[in-house]
């Protein structure tokens, strides 16, 4: 009874405050939202990241111990990991050699990775005309070259390329505002089934 | 002030149209069955389940970064739902597959679905915790270490579904130099621009149709009734776009 009950209720009561904070031009309702529900989602996502962190070093550890590949993977993952976890502890967020170990190793990195992203995004474009040819895919790569050639090519000729550049904009402007409406309007029908309790995604009933 | 309090209540208008007609549609579903609109990706995602069964290999799921306190909360429910064929086909034949998310909030509500998807074939000492991964916070590092869970072998499908932005592509591109088949779908458009070139337009699942995959799943009333609200709200929003823009060229003209 209480398994089934008591998550829902809480589900239902918490979604419910939220949704009237923002919807509601009433006080009492944002500051619930705020001070409180939100706090206590904090406190949620921080004891969900510590058990996933968890995770993160057992799964790794399991796989150094079985007979798979990548075991070298796998170690250096547990001891940044874990070398992380103590210097965040000993010195906090703000640590000379914590901020030395983000500015070094992770943004570069990620960057890196960022940048490959566009390697791989204009190699999937240029594979795209070859496998699919059809008209959106033709439509695709058009849109895709005419905004990247007039970015970098704006900067040179800036008054030639203005009209193209905001005919270009307007369109993509409404296909994402179109896209974006369709996603709020799915957003708002799935969350009622949750604030409604029609939906439970926590519990099996 | 004034046009935020307008906009809330604007908002709060919209929510409560959308409870009406699902309140509608609800009634109208239980007392005979309603058409909708067709996502044919969600049943092949189940048909995935036992090609891969057959090949002995495994299905990678990557869920995205969609927190579950966060704007995407409901987009991570949405993929998740989308997925529960899936996931429920999968304890039948006790070939669980490899989720993977960068979210921890997700992380833990993504296991638990598992786990009870084995839990209802009464076979819960099946479930293997490790079937679930948090593989990092950040997506991007959360992409290029899935994408080489893709390069162990042993994956055959790569299902993409949930929140994601353009770091999807290096999934996608891990999953086409493997020949391993891919599909999937999500909501922002950075992550569509990366995903429409790698996935064919049948594996592809656009922006709202992923909201459709309840209903395509399930078939249960509630499903199809958010489902048909969705669409009629849709219809409201062209024509209420057409309206504004009318009435802004007619009163621009007049000036």
């Amino acid at each position: 009874m209480f398994k089934r009950f008591l998550p829902t209720v809480v589900a239902m009561l918490a979604a419910i405050l939220v949704l009237l904070g923002y919807l509601l031009p009433v006080e009492l309702f944002a500051m619930l939202r705020d001070v409180i529900l939100l706090r206590w989602a904090v406190v949620v996502a921080a004891f969900a990241l510590f058990l996933a962190y968890c995770s993160l070093l057992g799964v790794h550890f399991l796989r150094m111990t079985s007979a798979g590949k990548k075991k070298v993977a796998s170690l250096l993952i547990i001891l940044s990991a874990l070398g992380t976890l103590i210097l965040v502890v000993v010195q906090g967020v703000e640590g000379v050699w914590t901020r030395q170990v983000l500015n070094a190793v992770l943004i570069p990195g990620e960057s890196a990775l960022l940048a490959l992203t566009a390697v791989t995004l204009i190699v999937a474009g240029m594979r795209v005309l070859r496998a699919r040819r059809t008209v959106g895919a033709i439509v695709f790569v058009v849109a895709a070259a005419i905004i990247l050639l007039t970015t970098i090519a704006y900067s040179v000729y800036p008054s030639v390329l203005a009209v193209l550049r905001q005919g270009v904009d307007t369109l993509a402007t409404a296909g994402m505002r179109g896209l974006v409406i369709g996603v709020a309007l799915g957003v708002t029908l799935t969350g009622l089934r949750v604030l409604l309790g029609i939906d439970r995604p926590y519990s099996d009933e | 002030m004034m046009n935020q309090t307008l906009m809330q209540l604007m908002a709060f208008g919209v929510v409560l149209v959308a409870a009406i007609a699902f309140a509608v549609y609800g009634m109208r579903s239980r007392k005979q069955p309603m058409a909708t609109r067709q996502v044919p990706v969600f049943r092949s995602l189940s048909d995935e389940v036992g090609r891969v069964a057959e090949e002995g290999a495994s299905i990678h799921v990557a869920l995205g970064n969609g927190s579950l306190i966060g704007d995407d909360a409901m987009t991570s429910v949405a993929a998740l739902q989308g997925l529960s064929g899936l996931i429920d086909l999968s304890a039948v034949y006790d070939t669980p597959p490899l989720i993977t998310t960068s979210d921890p909030t997700l992380y833990l509500l993504a296991g638990d679905w598992l786990r009870r998807a084995y839990s209802r074939l009464g076979s819960a000492d099946l479930y293997r915790p490790a079937a679930v991964q948090f593989t990092a916070a950040s997506p991007i590092t959360y992409a290029a270490t899935a994408a080489t869970y893709l390069a162990d072998g042993g994956i055959s499908s790569n299902v993409v579904l949930g929140a994601f932005t353009q770091e999807v592509t290096l999934l996608t591109t891990a999953a086409e130099k493997r020949s391993i088949h891919s599909s999937g779908g999500t909501t922002s458009p950075q992550g569509l621009g990366a995903l429409y070139p790698a996935l064919d337009q049948e594996q592809l699942v656009i922006g709202e149709d992923l909201f459709a995959g309840s209903a395509a799943v399930s078939s249960l009333s509630s499903a199809l009734a958010s489902l048909k609200a969705q669409d009629i709200l849709r219809w409201l929003a062209i024509l209420g776009i057409i309206g504004t823009a009318l009435i802004s060229l007619v009163r621009s003209g007049g000036a």
